[in-house]
C-alpha cells in the first residue's frame, strides 16, 4: 500500500511537470539569473510607482539649487540613534555652484508626507503623499540635482518609465510581427516564402541608426514628448522584427514536417489555426530567450538617441537624455553624480543579459534537470 | 660639376630676390608698442601657437571667405586701406598713410604708403587698389565686401590720381562707408589675369600654390595640413616698426592648431600647447581653478560684441491668427520680456560672469549705447499684470486666454548645440508655464532655423543670436524694414508699422551725416523705440576672457573687440 502510494505520488508529480515548470526549476537554480531578475523587478516597480516612491516631480525645478550635491542621510546624532535627517546646504557661489554644509539646519526625513503637490498614478489614482521627503524649505537630494535643480533620484524613476518600457513595448511589437511573419512564410514555403524573405532582407539591410536619425529629424517638432516616445518605439520595433522572422521561419520549416502537424491537417484544422495553435507554440522557448536578450538593444538605442538630442526631449526625463548632461567634460569633473543614469543603464543592460542567459539555459531542451 | 651648377643657380636666385626686394620703403608705420598698443619693446624670435577653432580655413581668398575660420587667417595675410584703431574704434590708416574727406563728405582721397611690398617682393601701388574695387563691384565675383560698399544700391566712383593716390567719389554722403572701405586689398599682378578671364572665384582656393597667396600683411602663408595645423611665417619686409626702429613682427612664426572638440582644446591649453586662448564661458571655472598653479593669467576683456535674443514672428506671410495677433501686440511682447530670468541664466551658463543686455547696440561701443532705455528685468508678477492689462486673462484652469478665448500656446525653437540657448528656452518655457502660457520648446538643426527665418517664414518663436559690428549701421540689415534679417517681418516693401518706418528714417538720417554727435542722437532714439516695441527680447551677454601664458608679452586684448588677433605683430616671447 505504501509502495503504491509512493508511486502514485511520483507519477502525479511527473504529470504536472510541464516544460514551463521544468524551465522554471532550472532557472531557479541559476543564482545569477535569479539575482538579475530580482534587480529587474525592483527597477520596474521603481518605474511604475515612481510618483509615490520619489520625493519630487519629474519637471520640478529649483533655480537656486542648480547642481546641488548629493546629500547623506544621517541616522545618528552625537552617537545617538535618531530619526533619519539631512543637513541643509547653503549656496555660497551661484556662478560656481559651490555649496557648503550647514550643520545648524536639520531637516527630518518624514515618511508618507504630503508636501503640497499632487500626482496621478496610471491616470487613475491621484495622490499627494510621497513615500519620503523633507519639509519645506528643505529639500532632499539623494543623488544630487541637475543644472535646473531637479532631483536626479526623482528623474531616474520617471526616466525609467520610458527607458525600461521602451524595451518591453518594443519587444512585444517586434516579436508579434516577427512570429506571425516568420510563421506564415515558413508554413507556406515556395514563392510566398521566397518573396517574404526577400522583403525581410531589405528591412535588415536598412542602416537602423541613420534611419532613426533621419526620421527623428522629420518628425514634426511640435509633437508632445509622449507621442514622440511612442513613435520612437514604433520605429525601433518596425525595423527590429526581420531578424527574428527569419529564425522563426527556419524553425517553422522543420516543425511543419513533424507528425503532429500532419495529424492536425488530417483532422481538418484550418491553416491559421495550425500556425497559431500548433506550430508557433513550439518556437516559444526561442522567442522568449531572444526577446529577453533583445531588450537591452532597445534600451541602448533609446539612450543613444536621447543622448544626441533626437529622442526624448527635455524637460521629460529618460536615462539617455539625463546622461547627455554628463557629455561636457567640465560638468562631469565638477558634478560626477550626473553619471548615475549611465550606471543605471549599465545595471539594467547587464541584468537583462544575465537573466536572458539563465532563461536560455533553462529552456535548453538538451539540459538535464 | 652638378654641385657647381646648383650653387650657381642658388646664387642667381638670391640675386634675383635681392633685386626684387630693392623697393624702398618710404612710409613706414611707427607703432607705439610700449604704450598705446602693448606694454614693452620686444625681442626677436619664437613661435606663437594658438587654437584656430574646430576646423581650418576653407579658402585663402579674403573676398570669398564666408566663415570665421577663413577670415581669421585672411585677416592676417591681407590688409585694407584703413583699419579701426584698437583702442578707440576710430578709422585710421593702414595701407593708406592718411586720408582726406572733402568738406561735403562725398570725396575721399587716400594717400598710399610708398614702398610697401607684397609677400613676393612686388611693390604695392594704386593699381592694386583699383583692381580690388573692380573685383568687388563685378557682380560675377561674389565678393563679401560688395553689399557694404554700395550706397542705396549705387557703387562709388574711384580713380587713381597717381601711383600712390586714390580718389573715391560717393553718390551722396554715407558715413558708414568708412567702416567698409577697408576691404582687403588683393594683388593685381597675381590675380589680374584670373579675374579678367572670369576665374576669380576659383583662385586662392585650398588647392592653390601657397607661394602664390601673397598679401601685404605681417604674416606669410607657409604650410597647411587641412583641419589640423596651419603655419604662417614672419613677413621680413613688413612696413611696421616699433619706436626704437625694430622692424615688426617680433615673432618668427605662428601656428594655428585645430581641434574639433573645444573640451580637447581646453585640455591642450592646460598642457601648455597654446600661448593664449579665449576662454569659453562654460569652461571659466576650470581656468580659474588652475590659474594659481599653472603659468598663465586671465585677462577680463569686456562684453561679447554679439547679441542673443528671443524673437517672435510678426509676418502674415508665415503665420496666422491668433498667434499672429499676440506677437503683433507690443503689450504682449513687453509682458513676455519680463519673463526672462537673466540672473539665473548668467549663473547657470556663464558662471555669473556676463551682462544683462537691453539694447541692440554693441556693448563695446559706449558712444552709441543709450544707457537710459527701458529695461525689462525678471519679474513674473509684472509680466502677469501686463498680460492682464492687455486683455490676456488667466482662466480658472490656470491657463491663459486671449480676448477671443484662444489658449495661448506657441512653439519656441533654437538650434542644437548651444547650451546657453537651450537653457534660455527651458527657463522661459517654465516661467511662461507659470503664467499659463504653453510653450513647446524644441531644438533643431541650425540650417533649418536659418531657412525658416530667411525663406519660408513659418515659425512662431526662435532663440538666436547675431554677431555684432562696431558701428551701429552694421545692424541696418536687421533693423531696416526691407532688410532680409529683419527677422520678425523681413523684406517689407513699405514699412508696415509706424515705429518700423521711424527706425528706417533714423538709420537713413544717421547714414547721411558725417557729424558723429548727430548720429548718436539718431541711434539713441532708435534704441528707445526698440526698448518700447521689443521686437527682440534681449537676454544676456557673456564676458570675454582671455587666458595668456606668462611668457607672452604685449598680449593685451583689443578694447574694441576683446580679440587678440591684431596683437600678433608686436607680441613677443620672454624666456
Amino acid at each position: 500500500m505504501k509502495e503504491i502510494n509512493e508511486t502514485s505520488k511520483g507519477s502525479n508529480q511527473q504529470a504536472v511537470r510541464s516544460p514551463w515548470k521544468m524551465a522554471w526549476r532550472r532557472l531557479r537554480r541559476h543564482k545569477l539569473a535569479m539575482a538579475a531578475m530580482g534587480v529587474l523587478i525592483l527597477l520596474h516597480l521603481f518605474a511604475i510607482f515612481a510618483p509615490f516612491l520619489v520625493p519630487y516631480g519629474e519637471t520640478q525645478t529649483d533655480r537656486r539649487r542648480s547642481y546641488h550635491p548629493p546629500m547623506r542621510v544621517h541616522f545618528f546624532e552625537d552617537g545617538q540613534l535618531t530619526r533619519p535627517f539631512v543637513y541643509g546646504y547653503v549656496l555660497e557661489d551661484a556662478g560656481r555652484r559651490r555649496y557648503s554644509l550647514d550643520t545648524d539646519t536639520k531637516y527630518e526625513v518624514k515618511f508618507f508626507i504630503n508636501e503640497g503637490t499632487t500626482y496621478s498614478l496610471f491616470g487613475l489614482i491621484s495622490g499627494n503623499r510621497r513615500l519620503f521627503s523633507v519639509e519645506a524649505p528643505g529639500k532632499i537630494y539623494l543623488f544630487g540635482a541637475d543644472q535646473y535643480g531637479r532631483d536626479i533620484f526623482s528623474r531616474l524613476a520617471f526616466g525609467a518609465r520610458r527607458s525600461l518600457f521602451i524595451g518591453l513595448i518594443g519587444i512585444v511589437i517586434s516579436t508579434s510581427i516577427g512570429m506571425v511573419y516568420g510563421g506564415v512564410s515558413g508554413f507556406f514555403g515556395g514563392w510566398v516564402d521566397n518573396l517574404m524573405m526577400r522583403i525581410s532582407e531589405v528591412i535588415i539591410s536598412i542602416p537602423s541608426f541613420y534611419l532613426l536619425l533621419a526620421l527623428s529629424a522629420v518628425l514634426p517638432t511640435n509633437l508632445p514628448s509622449d507621442v514622440r516616445f511612442m513613435m520612437i518605439i514604433g520605429i525601433l520595433s518596425f525595423i527590429g522584427w526581420a531578424g527574428m522572422a527569419r529564425v522563426i521561419r527556419g524553425m517553422v520549416l522543420s516543425i511543419r514536417q513533424l507528425e503532429f502537424v500532419h495529424g492536425a491537417e488530417a483532422i481538418g484544422c484550418s491553416q491559421p489555426r495550425i500556425i497559431v495553435r500548433h506550430i508557433l507554440p513550439n518556437t516559444m522557448s526561442y522567442v522568449i530567450v531572444n526577446a529577453t536578450l533583445a531588450v537591452p538593444g532597445f534600451i541602448l538605442a533609446e539612450s543613444g538617441l536621447s543622448l544626441i538630442g533626437v529622442g526624448i526631449q527635455h524637460p521629460q526625463a529618460s536615462w539617455g537624455n539625463m546622461l547627455s548632461e554628463a557629455l561636457n567634460l567640465s560638468s562631469l569633473s565638477r558634478f560626477p553624480w550626473l553619471l548615475i543614469p549611465g550606471f543605471m543603464i549599465f545595471v539594467t543592460v547587464l541584468s537583462y543579459s544575465f537573466f536572458g542567459d539563465g532563461i536560455r539555459d533553462a529552456f535548453d531542451p538538451r539540459a538535464t534537470s | 660639376m652638378k654641385n657647381m651648377r646648383f650653387v650657381l643657380a642658388v646664387a642667381l636666385i638670391l640675386m634675383l630676390t635681392a633685386g626684387a626686394g630693392a623697393v624702398e620703403l618710404l612710409d613706414p608705420e611707427i607703432v607705439d608698442v610700449a604704450g598705446y598698443y602693448g606694454e614693452s619693446i620686444g625681442r626677436y624670435g619664437g613661435t606663437l601657437t594658438v587654437y584656430g577653432g574646430a576646423s581650418g580655413p576653407k579658402s585663402y581668398n579674403p573676398h570669398l571667405a564666408a566663415e570665421t575660420s577663413t577670415t581669421d587667417l585672411t585677416d592676417q595675410l591681407f590688409e585694407g586701406l584703413v583699419r579701426l584703431d584698437r583702442n578707440t574704434g576710430d578709422v585710421v590708416g593702414q595701407l593708406a598713410r592718411e586720408y582726406e574727406i572733402s568738406e561735403d563728405g562725398t570725396e575721399i582721397i587716400f594717400h598710399l604708403r610708398r614702398g610697401v611690398q607684397w609677400h613676393d617682393g612686388t611693390e604695392f601701388t594704386a593699381k592694386d587698389v583699383i583692381f580690388t574695387f573692380d573685383v568687388i563691384y563685378d557682380p560675377e565675383s561674389q565678393s563679401n565686401a560688395r553689399t557694404g560698399l554700395h550706397i542705396d544700391g549705387e557703387p562709388m566712383q574711384y580713380e587713381a590720381l597717381d601711383d600712390y593716390t586714390v580718389k573715391f567719389t560717393l553718390p551722396r554722403v554715407h558715413s558708414p562707408i568708412m567702416y567698409s572701405i577697408g576691404a582687403n586689398i588683393i594683388p593685381e599682378h597675381v590675380l589680374g589675369d584670373a579675374f579678367r578671364e572670369g576665374r576669380f572665384n576659383e583662385s586662392y582656393t585650398l588647392a592653390s600654390d601657397l607661394s602664390e597667396v601673397v598679401g601685404t600683411g605681417a604674416w606669410k602663408l607657409s604650410t597647411y595640413r587641412v583641419d589640423q595645423e596651419l603655419v604662417v611665417v614672419r613677413n621680413d619686409n613688413y612696413y611696421q616698426f616699433d619706436t626704437e626702429g625694430n622692424q615688426l613682427p617680433y615673432l618668427n612664426r605662428v601656428i594655428y592648431k585645430y581641434y574639433p572638440n573645444q573640451d580637447t582644446a581646453v585640455l591642450a591649453f592646460f598642457a601648455g600647447e597654446f600661448d593664449y586662448m579665449g576662454i569659453p564661458a562654460t569652461h571659466f571655472t576650470e581656468f580659474e581653478d588652475r590659474v594659481d598653479r599653472l603659468p598663465f593669467s586671465i585677462i577680463e576683456s569686456g562684453p561679447n560684441p554679439g547679441t542673443t535674443f528671443i524673437v517672435f514672428n510678426q509676418n502674415p506671410a508665415g503665420l496666422e491668427p491668433p498667434a499672429l495677433n499676440w506677437f503683433q501686440d507690443k503689450y504682449f511682447r513687453q509682458a513676455l520680456a519680463y519673463a526672462v530670468d537673466r540672473e539665473t541664466l548668467l549663473d547657470m551658463e556663464m558662471n555669473g560672469r556676463g551682462y544683462f543686455q537691453h539694447s541692440p547696440i554693441n556693448m563695446r561701443n559706449e558712444f552709441f549705447l543709450n544707457p537710459n532705455v527701458k529695461e525689462y528685468n525678471y519679474d513674473l508678477q509684472a509680466a502677469h499684470e501686463a498680460l492682464e492689462a492687455a486683455g490676456y486673462t488667466l482662466g480658472a484652469d490656470g491657463l491663459r486666454y486671449d480676448q477671443d478665448g484662444n489658449h495661448i500656446e506657441f512653439e519656441l525653437l533654437t538650434n542644437t548645440g548651444v547650451a546657453i540657448r537651450q537653457t534660455t528656452g527651458e527657463l522661459f518655457q517654465e516661467d511662461l508655464g507659470e503664467l499659463g502660457i504653453t510653450v513647446n520648446f524644441n531644438m533643431i538643426d541650425f540650417n533649418v532655423i536659418v531657412d525658416k527665418l530667411l525663406n519660408n517664414f513659418e515659425w512662431e518663436g526662435i532663440i538666436i543670436g547675431l554677431t555684432g559690428t562696431f558701428d551701429p549701421n552694421g545692424g541696418a540689415n536687421t533693423w531696416m524694414s526691407h532688410g532680409n534679417l529683419h527677422m520678425w517681418h523681413p523684406l517689407q516693401e513699405e514699412p508696415v508699422t509706424e515705429w518700423e518706418a521711424r527706425i528706417d528714417e533714423l538709420f537713413v538720417s544717421a547714414q547721411r551725416t558725417m557729424d558723429w554727435d548727430e548720429r548718436q542722437m539718431y541711434y539713441y532714439e532708435f534704441q528707445e523705440i526698440v526698448a518700447e516695441q521689443v521686437p527682440l527680447i534681449y537676454t544676456v551677454n557673456a564676458q570675454t576672457n582671455v587666458a595668456v601664458r606668462d611668457h607672452l608679452r604685449n598680449g593685451v586684448p583689443a578694447p574694441i573687440s576683446g580679440g587678440m588677433m591684431d596683437t600678433w605683430a608686436w607680441l613677443w616671447i620672454d624666456r
